[in-house]
């Protein structure tokens, strides 16, 4: 067997190991290491398995995860979901569809501390959903919104999938962080433009409020001035090279936890629930990221990646014809399988593709994460449909799909934005590189 | 079943290790934060306030600390069901075959994750023999591979007791036919 068809069967058997509910981690390890064993040799193939793990666990720069997360845990405990929520909402609750831009609003506000989707549906869905259903929200229209904008937790840095994306590609950390500023925000406002126009055409489905006096909507913002002076100093300090990631993260962390302390929101619980979350979290994706180093040296040695990049270069089609079956793949792999493990399955035999395509690598990782966002909010296995699922218990599945529709829309139109126009990604990245 | 008792008595035994376990990390990454901020405040601070200086060896000691932070969790993960799986395939089959599936799968898993912990020790004796520190503070690096071997060790009980239980599962349903 040639080491490319090698390398094909290992992609194939992945998937299936995946679908019969082997633990994606442990799928990557078993298949590299057989892999491995079979093109190089067993002695071989066992010193990747002993090495790997403890080469993965202690690389300095994913050291920018554990400490990430615990921010933003820090800030979820601590209460700072509902006083976004009532901040932003104060300012918008007299617009047509006020509550649910609200919620998009609070959404992106809390995913600038938060690098998880499923953590910032759950933090703010919790609370807006509730306050949906008392106005006479549509269901639809009210679970599809947090389902929907929840996903901006990744996109808006911190985020866990672009820390993951910039180890496995080389790509500097700070940069991709940066990177998502401007498109996660730019997101955001069209989400809630298609929210304001759905109720514009179907009034129905959004009681509009009554406008709240101007002393009241100053005085909302008083609680939530710390998440932007945390948010300007990590993400600022990463910016000007002050702070490398790993430190703009404790900073943040610390920040938060002292923030929790002075507004007395602070409890043993808050940090015991905290670090508790936090290390299992930090644990279930170094296990999918040690199988993902395993398996990318398998495939390293198959050469599929470069042959596979030779054989599509050499067929001079435009390169935006295979970024768009590139981006077909992705989003039809994402209604499926989870988007971390996508990512870590797809990039060793992509990333080199896109590069030689002469993409931004960067950009690309923006783009990846809106796609893999998709996966997210579309069935069978949309995860943060299932999260709000499990918040507003009473509302099927299938109303909460139907609303993400028009959102569903806006997404897609937001990947051909970026798409032709890849400054939105690359501006401020640019800048850093000065 | 003897073998559901068992795997019911391993669980009441390596449930509660595996969440003492994890304390490890929970202590270690909080140490993580106030030695990441005290290395900031040092390094940006040296010579305007008198007696500040960045921690030595930071670079090393948060790399060593993400080794404990990652394998004292990784079995309280299992325990806690945080570990990524999907079922939307799975659940679709008749019950027996699920869990002959599952016994299968959880021996494969097995075998993988011992072969982490038998090839993390080999690594840390080797480690050993050739004296390997690290670079500015010295410390020893082959008992961080005794570290990855343990978590390893203590995920592979985890995984044993799922084992046992569809094992158990599957040879019931036979019986009874």
């Amino acid at each position: 067997m040639s080491p490319d068809l090698v390398g094909l069967i290992g992609v194939i058997a992945i998937l299936v190991l995946f679908l019969l509910r082997v633990q994606i981690g442990i799928t990557m390890l078993v298949v590299g290491f057989v892999g491995y064993w079979y093109l190089v040799n067993w002695n071989a193939a066992l010193s990747v398995v002993g090495m790997v793990p403890f080469a993965s666990a202690s690389n300095y720069g994913l050291s920018v995860l554990p400490l990430f997360i615990l921010m933003g845990l820090f800030l979820a405990y601590g209460g700072l979901g509902r006083d976004i929520f009532q901040a932003v909402d104060a300012w918008f609750r007299h617009v047509r569809g006020g509550l649910a831009i609200s919620t998009i609003g609070a959404c992106a506000a809390f995913a600038a501390v938060s690098g998880s989707a499923t953590a910032t549906a759950a933090t703010i869905g919790s609370i807006a959903l509730p306050e949906m259903k008392r106005y006479g929200y549509a269901d639809s229209m009210a679970t599809a919104t947090v389902a929907v904008a929840g996903t901006l937790g990744i996109l808006i840095p911190p985020s866990t999938v672009l820390v993951i994306y910039g180890i496995l590609t080389e790509q500097s950390i700070g940069q991709l962080l940066i990177a998502g500023i401007i498109p996660g925000f730019m997101l955001a406002g069209m989400m809630m433009l298609t929210i304001y126009f759905q109720v514009r055409i179907k009034p129905s489905m959004a009681p509009t409020q009554k406008q709240l006096p101007w002393k009241a909507k100053f005085v909302s913002l008083k609680k939530i001035w710390p998440i932007l002076v945390i948010f300007l100093l990590v993400m600022g300090g990463m910016y000007t090279g002050f702070f490398t990631p790993t430190e703009a993260a404790a900073f943040g962390a610390f920040t938060s936890l002292i923030f929790a302390i002075v507004t007395r929101q602070f409890s043993r619980k808050v940090l015991t629930s905290s670090l508790d979350q936090t290390v299992r979290t930090t644990a279930m994706l170094f296990l999918i990221l040690i199988g993902a180093m395993v398996f990318s040296r398998f495939l390293a040695v198959t050469r599929l990646p470069y042959d596979l990049t030779e054989m599509i270069a050499a067929l001079e089609i435009s390169r935006y014809a295979v970024m768009l079956i590139i981006i077909f793949s992705l989003v039809v792999l994402g209604c499926f399988i989870e988007g971390i493990s996508i990512m870590v399955l797809t990039l060793p035999v992509l990333y080199p593709l896109i590069l030689e395509l002469g993409f931004d690598g960067i950009w690309f990782g923006i783009l990846l994460v809106v796609l893999l966002n998709i996966g997210m909010i579309t069935p069978p296995v949309g995860i943060n449909v299932f999260v709000t699922a499990g918040i507003a218990k009473d509302v099927p599945l299938m109303t909460i799909f139907r609303g993400i529709v028009p959102l569903l829309i806006t997404m897609i139109v937001f990947c051909i934005i970026l798409l032709f126009f890849p400054q939105i990604a690359t501006f401020l990245p640019n800048l850093m590189r000065g | 079943m003897i073998l559901e008792r068992i795997a019911g008595w391993a669980e009441s035994v390596s449930s509660p290790l595996n969440r003492w376990v994890s304390w490890v990390a929970r202590i270690v990454l909080f140490f993580l934060m106030f030695l990441t901020v005290a290395d900031i405040v040092g390094r940006k601070f040296v010579g305007i306030i008198p007696g500040m200086q960045p921690v030595p060896g930071v670079y090393e000691i948060t790399e060593f600390i993400m080794v404990l932070i990652v394998f004292t969790a990784v079995a309280y993960a299992q325990t806690r069901g945080d570990h990524i799986a999907i079922d939307v395939l799975t659940e679709r089959f008749p019950k027996r075959a699920q869990h002959i599936l599952y016994t299968v799968i959880y021996l494969v898993s097995l075998t993988i994750s011992i072969l982490v912990v038998w090839q993390s020790i080999v690594y840390g004796q080797y480690l050993l023999e050739q004296g390997d520190y690290s670079g500015v503070l010295e410390i020893p690096v082959y008992p961080f591979l005794f570290i990855v071997a343990l978590g390893m060790t203590l995920y592979s009980v985890s995984i044993l007791i799922n084992l046992l239980k569809s094992l158990s599962k599957s040879l019931q349903k036979v019986a009874k036919e």
